[in-house]
């Protein structure tokens, strides 16, 4: 390989800060419901899309609809899970798979509906990216790297830090005796939801900072995000943050070798070889 | 005084009734243990006590409380801590965050206290605070258990086979901490396949088979009963 030029460890950069920050609130929603929930995608569009109309429609600046886009989506998810998911908690995951996948549809035409099926952009200043250490580096790409950073930062502090983040790992690894502690478990899905919801948003504002906004926007990010959440060990926020910049690094150095118009496949390939190779992750272990 | 009245009760997954009519009294301090052919339904009978079953017919009364059905996340505010036989760690949390979930519902100001108090139990956690449970060996996982359990200073205490997969040597430790609490004034009901060593400990035992309570009596009585020892103690 004629060296990696740094301009796509760059870009690699950015696009694992979107993945991981998509996979790190998908795996938290899995690891105390115990599914997928593939209208996940969706709820990051919805997000940009409550960004995009606070921002060009009512002119507010990006910072502040990006803001609401993001909170928005917490409350949305608790009220979906209300509306639907809460009616098949005994069910089994593939039960609540179809579900969701049911629930992505009708989320995503609403979408349409709504804000029509043309691909918008945030109104940002397009800018002539300047060059550092011969990388060229928007500052847009910069808000991405940071406020995902942030994002992570945050989570993993609450995970660990404080006694409602710790209960949320404790369901994780067993629901039936993080009730026998006295743990209201249904209360914590509903935290659960809330958190996920915004990292959603979050990831889904970020998503249409970094190319535009479409109603499938969320959908056709999902390939990598599963594959990050699959190669990190599904329900380990570590392990999917890790496994969303592996990815977004390897997805961007593939187009030294391969045309970069088939580089989404890079997600897809991973997500099989981590499923045929390291079902449990990563740093899969026997306790999961 | 009574402590834990179990009149009748009956429970099982599904189609399947595995508590067929068990019935059973605890005192309070006292040490009863429940022995038992494999799949006579002990621990699902432990598991309907402690509400993590539905209970389909029959009644639980604790400390002259109605608890019939009272969920599990409930019993511990009655000051019942029940220890599942297996997977009764979190394994991806560390020791001290585990203990830290045993003593959700207290008063974080008690934390450091009961801390100590579990430390005087079970020396050996002290060093391993910051390991992950799941990295742990099974006596000590098992030492995190009952220690998590301990936190809230439990009134009874549920123990389905403590000494299930402890090496040998670990099997009498495990009896002689289980002596211990309940020498503090801690109530036990324990389950046990070692039968004839839990009922040396215990005040009083109850035979469970097929569902039902089929003979109760001091420890030592069911020790030196023939039918008993022929039937559920092997020789």
């Amino acid at each position: 390989m004629a060296g990696l030029d740094p301009q796509f460890i760059w870009f690699g950069i950015v696009s694992g800060s979107l993945i991981a920050l998509g996979a790190l609130g998908l795996t938290l929603i899995f690891g105390i419901l115990d599914f997928i929930n593939i209208a996940y995608g969706e709820y990051m569009a919805l997000g940009a899309f409550v960004a995009f109309s606070l921002n060009v429609e009512f002119g507010l600046p990006l910072f502040v609809g990006a803001i609401v886009g993001a909170l928005v989506v917490g409350p949305v998810a608790i009220a979906l899970d209300k509306a639907v998911f809460q009616h098949f908690r005994n069910r089994s995951a593939i039960v609540l798979l179809v579900v969701s996948i049911g629930l992505s549809f009708v989320l995503r035409n609403v979408i349409r509906i709504v804000w029509g099926s043309g691909s918008k952009r945030f109104d940002v200043p397009i800018e002539e990216a300047p060059t550092y250490f011969g990388v060229r580096i928007l500052a847009d790409q910069v808000g991405i790297v940071v406020l995902s950073l942030c994002v992570l930062g945050g989570t993993y502090l609450l995970l660990r830090r404080t006694d409602v983040g710790i209960a949320m790992r404790a369901a994780s690894d067993d629901t039936d005796l993080a009730r026998l502690r006295g743990i209201d478990t249904e209360r914590l899905v509903l935290y659960v939801w809330l958190i996920g919801g915004v990292i959603a948003g979050t990831a889904g504002v970020m998503l249409g900072l970094d190319a535009q906004l479409r109603p499938t926007m969320g959908f056709t990010a999902l390939i990598p995000i599963f594959a990050a959440v699959i190669l990190g060990g599904i329900g380990d926020p570590v392990g999917a943050v890790v496994g969303g910049y592996a990815i977004g690094i390897l997805q961007e150095a593939s187009v030294v070798v391969i045309p970069s118009e088939y580089k989404p496949l890079i997600g897809l390939i991973l997500l099989v070889v981590g499923l045929l190779t390291r079902p449990d992750g990563l740093f899969g272990e026997a306790t999961r | 005084m009574t402590l834990l009245e179990v009149d009748d009760i009956v429970s099982g997954y599904g189609d399947a009734i595995i508590v067929d009519g068990a019935h059973l009294d605890v005192e309070a301090g006292e040490m009863v243990t429940v022995i038992g052919p494999n799949g006579a339904g002990k621990s699902t009978f432990l598991k309907t006590i402690v509400g993590l079953l539905r209970i389909r017919d029959g009644s639980v009364r604790f400390d002259g409380e109605d608890i019939t059905g009272v969920p599990a996340e409930d019993a511990i505010d009655y000051g019942i801590c029940y220890v599942p036989q297996t997977e009764n760690v979190f394994p991806n949390l560390t020791v001290r965050e585990n203990l830290k979930m045993g003593a959700w519902t207290l008063d974080d100001g008690l934390f450091e206290d009961r801390t100590q108090r579990v430390f005087e139990r079970f020396p050996e956690l002290e060093g391993r605070m910051d390991a992950l449970a799941g990295n742990l060996s099974g006596g000590q996982q098992q030492m995190v258990a009952v220690g998590a359990a301990l936190m809230l200073d439990p009134e009874l205490l549920i123990l389905d086979e403590p000494s299930a997969g402890l090496a040998p040597d670990l099997v009498e430790d495990m009896f002689e901490k289980v002596e211990e609490i309940n020498d503090t004034g801690t109530t036990i009901l324990m389950v046990e396949q070692n039968a004839r060593r839990a009922l040396e400990s215990s005040d009083r035992g109850i035979v469970l088979d097929m569902g039902e309570t089929h003979m109760q009596g001091t420890g030592s009585e069911l020790l030196n009963s023939e039918e008993i020892a022929e039937l559920y103690l092997g020789t």
